[in-house]
């Protein structure tokens, strides 16, 4: 996504949260902010939006929205040194997205725990997560997440 | 083998195999033509530019990506290169362009060694090739209004294209004249003067080639067109040549053609001395007829005389050789004193030719004026010939006086059967012109229908017309009018040019010239004997002829002062032709020729090969959808047409009921909601519609439609809105003063829409002028000789210039002998003894008064039951017994004042305009009306006791109050079964009135509730609301009080007002609504559980959560538990849904998800009980349970429910549904992260959006969202950006501004 475009779907989300839209509940807003959050590497957006997000699929019993707020949560640990914390939600999202076969979100969550790896200068680790991130998206053919992959491998030292 | 074929000559198209393939884009296509035509790659903004001058770069940008999505689409991947900057084509043997084929064929010309203005024999092939691929203009009926530069270019593509075809096609003409072929070179000669009627150069290369084949009058009148069209267009002469040419061919100088060069080896010389397969020696050339040269020659081996006729190409190619040698073995079987036998036939290079006996004589056209007995003697031998070849299966088909020899000893041989025979040469296309002459063809050659002996017989009465009356039976300046005459126009009598002429001749003739062939004699036989008993007239045994009448004399037809509306309507017919589907409304006042005026334009559209169906609307009412059904009949009754999927039928029989014998076997489409099932039966009679239109050119012809029911005008609606790219056309008549004078008249609202959407043109009809009059007068009283001043003024004051006025007025005076021919021409009266009568209505009275008493008491009957009645219901209406009036009705008929109306089984007539029972039916006094409406009510009651519409129109108008009512509430029935709403709301009210205020509570009540009812069906909710009221207003009058009834009409108003939409009317009605509840309420407090308590506590719960309520969650929840409860209780499957879906909506807005699934399965369990009749209410509870589960994520569950959601909504097309399912389903596999299942679906989705409309704005923007977001992610761009654009641009179209929530891209 183009600069300031998470900017621009977090206001229009957060406008929707306003409305009375009968194909959209809350839960579905928070959880697209948590991610959007995610994807910027925005903790304090991750921090405001994650909890609600967590909640509601929690009530709901939504799979999908409760992996995505664990991964959120593991992306702002990741960036608050909280490392611990953040292989814990990591690996519980991708427990999650595994159950559910959503091939796309376990490879986004693999490259995340690849970040992981790497900000703990796992190098052999943040390989092995890369390059499985990369094949999943490569199935999927979902080329701008492939490209950011492979440059994520290549930067890695060795 | 070429995979796509890209056709630019003429309507453009794309095909990939044999199938065409849909380019859902005009612009699209016209990129296409552009980056084919042009064959270079192009840059972007120059192609934005070009096709989207008015819109900024940036949306301009965004339509072209938009546009290369669609066209990469119809070329499934294949065939475009495009890169960031610039779009073309690529280059590839499986794109084949015809006008690339077309010009290389012209380029092989180049190869031959000589100037390209002139022809060698080998260019003949190539060039007839590329002449056969140009179908039609450069992108013929294509238009961009909103793109003038590619207009522009394409108009210069069209000129430069249509100028190497005239090259082409003069250069073809020549070719061919001068190796003597000569039917060919006319053809092109005709096609290339067609291009510009103008250009003499063509004229005269027409008027060689008639004079060389020996048409010399034909020559001669080529000329004399070319004059009057260069006067009439320019206003200039002739050139001096073609003027010198003229006068050559009069003169009989004209030079004999000149030898082609060849570069191929010589052909065989038809030179005399020269032996034809060494067996005919040459000797003489005895002539040249249209079909190419005869000789004279000697038969070597048999040593005797015959003729060798030389035969051009007929049909074209090998097929049309082969056909010709097949038909020539039929007619050497044949041995017939009067026939012309054939010897023998063959073929030397190529070109066919007949050996005959050899005729000494002239032709029957040579011959000139006959005198009546040798007349009848060559008929009864041409007969004899006849009768002999068909027993034998022969049909001639082109019996004409050319192909009739008359021998030295006087006797008649018939020559040429089948010979000259081709199938298209009776046809009139839209890119050829007819061969041949039409002026012998019978109405059937003229349609393609099956001809059979009687065609020949056709043609014989034209022949026996032309010898007696000195003129053929039609004429006229052009030949569709000439051919459009044959389908429709009564010749008038030949004793009207021939006073001498035996009645039973003249009776003959005119029954030969019968449109329909059943109505002719059966066989020559038949018509030999006729012939032969004028010979002994003594002898003869009586004969029924009819009488003959001045009135007869009457020219009867030809349509006078209406060349513009006419020239108006056939253009509008072309551009319908062209795939512009058209609506055609044509007013004005009653007797103005509306009816003359679309019968000629539906004559000429059926001569060109088009179908034609016609009916209208009657004063007196009937059936919804009668002309409608009408049109149905007539499809069914003919063995042609087109088959159509069961299911379309099904819907069809709906609406025309009675057509249900013909298709015992087929069952009907399950039943579906009545506003939804009126949808789907629209659609499936345009379906029908569009079949018909694919097979040929259709034109719909409804008249009189200020008479036609609502739903009649509502379905025509649907179908000019939806078929607009079919080659159809719809004609509708209508009296413009009795619409525009009545504002609620419905028809005023449907010329508002179709005025509004551009669907229509619009041809006013006034009055004729003073001159148009005279003219038509001169028409109708063909050698009329001078029309004095004085008549004229007289009768156009009267008159003001009203053409079926006029036309009464001069049959009144003939009739009085005041108008009467002498001497070969009209005379009349002095003017003081002639009286005009000052209105249509006195005229017509006029001339009823002066028949004798019965035909009078007969057609005043008749008047009461409309415009058409059949004679079993005539005759139990009168007192007449049978032949009295069959005698009454023959002597109407003759007066002209009734026609034969042909009805399947039964004999039906018509009276000739709908003026005349109006006048009668308002000359009676009201007691003496009343009388014959019971009378005829009695009579339809024990005839056809289902025509309840006729009965309760005949009880009502008779006074008789209860029988009326009766049939008004069941002919109300009907219109709703048959989704007719506005009939059935015509037939409540009109019950209504007959009951006075105050009687019979019971049937007011059921009355007033019924027409609420339909009012709600119709989506006027305030009215039903209203009307709701009334009904209730009357229910402490009832004599059973049933309570239940007041509590059904209190619960009815508050479901109708929780459905009103606009603001206004809910404040009017909330304080009703809530009150009317609120009654209900109280009136079942205390009762045991019953259905409508249910279904009343289902719409209480419904009603509190409305925002007028103010949302009371807790009120709603109870009355909604308590109506669970209450349908647990009673086994109440369909009450229990319902209140399970008022239940359903506060867990919503109380946000439990979960349990929403739950209440979504137990629904869904329920719709299996087969007291569900509605499928489409299961379909929506399987989406309701689809869409439950996906809102908590679980998708995977919730697939098989919008799988089945979709498959029953494909089964019963219903379109909303189907969209509905298909748009959850792509939610789900975004969520399962299936994003190529999520595509494939959406394109589904978005592909029936396109052909059926989109019903729901922002969940269509939130699937594309959804797919721009899977197009982004594989890194799509253009094609994401495009879809966002567009749902985007159709959000802000919608609401007229940006959205208050638009998110970029779909959530999950």
């Amino acid at each position: 996504m183009g600069e300031g475009e998470f900017t621009l779907i977090r206001q229009h989300l957060k406008a929707a949260l306003g409305l009375s839209l009968s194909w959209m509940g809350d839960h579905d807003v928070y959880a697209a902010l948590a991610d959007a959050a995610a994807r910027e590497g925005d903790a304090s957006a991750i921090r405001q939006y994650a909890p609600q997000a967590e909640a509601l699929a929690a009530r709901y019993g939504h799979t999908l929205y409760h992996a995505i707020a664990h991964r959120a949560w593991g992306v702002a640990h990741r960036l608050a040194g909280e490392y611990r914390e953040a292989k814990e939600r990591l690996s519980q999202a991708l427990d999650l997205f595994s159950g559910l076969n959503a091939r796309w979100q376990i490879g986004r969550t693999l490259f995340e725990l690849g970040e992981l790896a790497a900000a703990q200068a796992n190098t052999a680790k943040a390989r092995d997560d890369y390059t499985q991130a990369l094949a999943a998206f490569e199935t999927m053919r979902a080329v701008p997440d492939a490209a950011r992959t492979q440059a994520a491998l290549e930067g890695l030292p060795g | 083998m070429p995979d796509l074929s890209l056709f630019l000559l003429g309507i453009p198209r794309l095909e990939r195999g044999d199938r065409v393939v849909a380019v859902e884009r005009h612009k699209a296509l016209a990129l296409l033509a552009y980056l084919a035509l042009t064959g270079t790659p192009h840059r972007r903004d120059e192609l934005a530019v070009l096709l989207w001058p008015d819109l900024d770069q940036t949306r301009a940008r965004a339509a072209l990506r938009r546009t290369l999505s669609t066209l990469n689409v119809a070329l499934a991947g294949e065939g475009l290169a495009a890169d960031r900057e610039t779009i073309g084509l690529l280059a590839s043997p499986t794109l084949w362009l015809d006008v690339a084929h077309f010009r290389s064929r012209l380029a092989e010309c180049r190869a031959h060694g000589h100037p390209g203005t002139e022809i060698c024999a080998d260019c003949l092939a190539p060039l007839a090739e590329a002449a056969a691929l140009y179908r039609g203009d450069f992108l013929a009926g294509f238009t961009l209004r909103d793109a003038p530069a590619f207009d522009e270019w394409q108009f210069f593509q069209a000129e430069t294209l249509r100028r190497e075809l005239a090259s082409a096609l003069e250069r073809l003409a020549h070719g061919h004249s001068v190796r003597r072929e000569f039917e060919p070179a006319i053809g092109h000669a005709r096609r290339w003067l067609a291009l510009d009627p103008l250009h003499e150069p063509a004229q005269c290369q027409l008027m060689r080639l008639y004079a060389w084949t020996g048409q010399r009058h034909a020559a001669l009148r080529q000329y004399t067109e070319c004059v009057r069209l260069l006067e009439q267009e320019l206003g200039i002469p002739p050139q001096p040549a073609t003027t010198e040419l003229h006068t050559a061919i009069k003169e009989n100088r004209l030079a004999p053609i000149a030898e082609l060069p060849s570069s191929s080896p010589a052909p065989f010389t038809w030179v005399m001395g020269a032996l034809l397969h060494n067996r005919y020696r040459l000797e003489a050339e005895l002539g040249r007829g249209g079909m190419g040269m005869v000789y004279r020659a000697h038969d070597t081996l048999l040593d005797r005389p015959v003729a060798i006729k030389v035969l051009g190409e007929a049909g074209g190619g090998t097929e049309g050789r082969l056909r010709l040698m097949r038909e020539a073995q039929a007619v050497a079987k044949l041995d017939h004193p009067h026939i012309v036998p054939v010897y023998d036939a063959g073929e030397i290079d190529g070109t066919p030719f007949i050996v005959m006996q050899l005729v000494a004589g002239q032709t029957l056209h040579e011959a000139g004026r006959l005198p009546v007995p040798q007349i009848i003697a060559l008929a009864s031998q041409l007969c004899a010939a006849l009768g002999h070849a068909h027993q034998r299966g022969v049909v001639h088909r082109d019996v004409k006086p050319e192909n009739v020899l008359i021998a030295p000893n006087g006797a008649a041989q018939l020559m040429d059967f089948g010979l000259a025979h081709s199938q298209s040469a009776s046809r009139l296309t839209q890119e050829e012109t007819l061969m041949g002459t039409p002026v012998y063809l019978a109405p059937e050659q003229i349609l393609g229908q099956p001809v059979d002996g009687r065609a020949d017989l056709y043609a014989l009465g034209v022949i026996l017309y032309e010898l007696t009356a000195g003129r053929l039976p039609f004429m006229g300046d052009d030949v569709l009018g000439v051919l459009s005459q044959h389908l429709h126009t009564p010749p008038d009598s030949p004793r009207a040019h021939r006073a001498d002429l035996p009645p039973a001749l003249d009776a003959l003739i005119v029954r030969l010239l019968a449109k329909r062939p059943e109505d002719r004699p059966a066989s020559a036989e038949e018509v030999r004997a006729v012939l032969e008993s004028l010979w002994q007239p003594a002898a003869a045994p009586p004969t029924p002829t009819a009488a003959y009448s001045t009135l007869d004399r009457i020219v009867r037809g030809q349509l006078v002062g209406r060349e513009r509306e006419l020239a108006e309507a056939q253009a509008v017919w072309c551009r319908a032709v062209s795939g512009q589907s058209q609506v055609l409304l044509v007013s004005g006042e009653p007797g103005i020729g509306k009816t003359r005026l679309v019968r000629e334009l539906a004559g000429m559209a059926q001569a060109a090969g088009a179908r034609v169906l016609a009916d209208g609307c009657h004063a007196e009412g009937g059936p919804p959808y009668a002309p409608l059904a009408g049109m149905m009949r007539q499809m069914v009754e003919t063995p042609s047409g087109p088959d159509l999927p069961d299911f379309i039928l099904a819907d069809l029989l709906s609406l025309a009921p009675h057509l249900r014998p013909h298709y015992p076997h087929l069952p009907p489409n399950p039943l579906l909601d009545p506003e939804f099932e009126q949808q789907r039966v629209f659609d499936s009679f345009t379906a029908w519609c569009e079949t018909l239109a694919a097979e040929a050119p259709l034109l719909l012809l409804v008249e009189d439609v200020h008479w036609a029911d609502g739903s009649t005008l509502a379905l025509l609606r649907h179908l000019a809105r939806r078929a607009r790219r079919a080659r159809l056309l719809v004609v509708m008549t209508y009296r413009d003063a009795e619409v525009e004078l009545d504002q609620a008249h419905p028809l005023n609202a449907v010329l508002l829409d179709l005025n509004r959407e551009r669907l229509a043109e619009h041809l006013r009809l006034g009055r004729l002028s003073r001159e148009h009059t005279r003219a038509l007068l001169a028409a109708m009283l063909s050698n009329v000789g001078d029309i004095s001043p004085e008549f004229l003024d007289g009768l156009y004051r009267e008159t003001e210039g009203n053409p079926f006025f006029v036309e009464e007025v001069c049959k009144g005076l003939i009739e009085q002998g005041k108008l009467y021919p002498a001497g070969g021409t009209w005379r009349r009266s002095d003017m003081r003894a002639i009286f005009i009568p000052p209105s249509v209505r006195g005229a017509i009275l006029a001339r009823v008064a002066r028949l004798p008493a019965p035909a009078q008491d007969a057609l005043r009957v008749a008047a009461i039951f409309g415009r058409e009645f059949d004679f079993e219901t005539l005759h139990g209406a009168t007192e007449q017994d049978e032949d009295a009036l069959v005698a009454a009705l023959e002597r109407a008929e003759r007066a002209q004042l009734i026609g034969e109306a042909p009805r399947a089984g039964r004999v039906a007539f018509s009276f000739a305009h709908t003026l005349i029972p109006f006048a009668l039916r308002e000359s009676l006094g009201s007691l003496r009306r009343q009388r014959l409406h019971r009378r005829a009510a009695a009579v339809i009651e024990a005839q056809r006791p289902t025509d309840v519409e006729a009965l309760a129109y005949h009880y009502a108008a008779a006074g008789e109050q209860d029988q009326a009512v009766a049939y008004a509430r069941r002919a109300a029935e009907r219109a709703v079964a048959l989704y007719a709403y506005d009939a059935a709301v015509g037939h409540l009210q009109t019950a209504l009135e007959l009951i006075d205020a105050g009687e019979q509570a019971e049937s007011r009540l059921a009355l007033l509730e019924t027409l609420a009812d339909v009012h709600r069906l119709r989506g006027e909710r305030a009215d039903a609301i209203l009307i709701y009221q009334q009904a209730l207003a009357i229910w402490p009058d009832l004599a059973s009080a049933d309570k239940w009834i007041a509590v059904r009409l209190h619960r009815k108003i508050g479901e109708t007002f929780l459905r009103l939409k606009s603001s206004a009317n809910r404040e009017r009605f909330a304080a009703l609504a809530q009150t009317s509840l609120d009654s209900g309420l109280r009136l079942v407090e205390g009762e045991p559980p019953h259905p409508e308590c249910v279904r009343l506590l289902t719409t209480l719960a419904n009603d509190r959560w409305s925002a007028q309520a103010q949302q009371d969650w807790e009120t709603a929840e109870r009355y909604a538990r308590t109506a669970v409860a209450m349908g647990e209780q009673l086994d109440a499957p369909v009450e229990l849904s319902a209140a399970l879906g008022a239940l359903d909506t506060v867990y919503g807005a109380r946000g439990l998800y979960r349990e929403r699934v739950q209440l979504a399965q137990r629904r869904l369990a329920l719709s299996r009980d087969p007291r569900f009749g509605d499928l489409r209410e299961r379909i929506d509870l399987l989406c309701q349970a689809g869409n439950a589960l996906a809102f908590v994520g679980d998708h995977a569950p919730a697939l098989p429910h919008l799988l089945e959601a979709e498959r029953l909504a494909e089964r019963i097309r219903d379109v909303s549904q189907h969209v509905y399912a298909l748009g959850l389903q792509a939610q789900c596999f975004f969520g399962l992260d299936r994003w190529d299942e999520m595509l494939q679906i959406e394109a589904k989705r978005l592909a029936l959006e396109e052909r059926y409309g989109r019903d729901r704005v922002d969940r269509m923007c939130f699937y594309c969202g959804l797919s721009a977001n899977v197009l982004a992610l594989r890194g799509e761009v253009d094609q994401s950006h495009a879809r966002r654009d567009e749902a985007y641009a159709t959000m802000v179209g919608f609401w007229g501004g940006p959205p208050e929530a638009w998110a970029p891209v779909g959530h999950y």
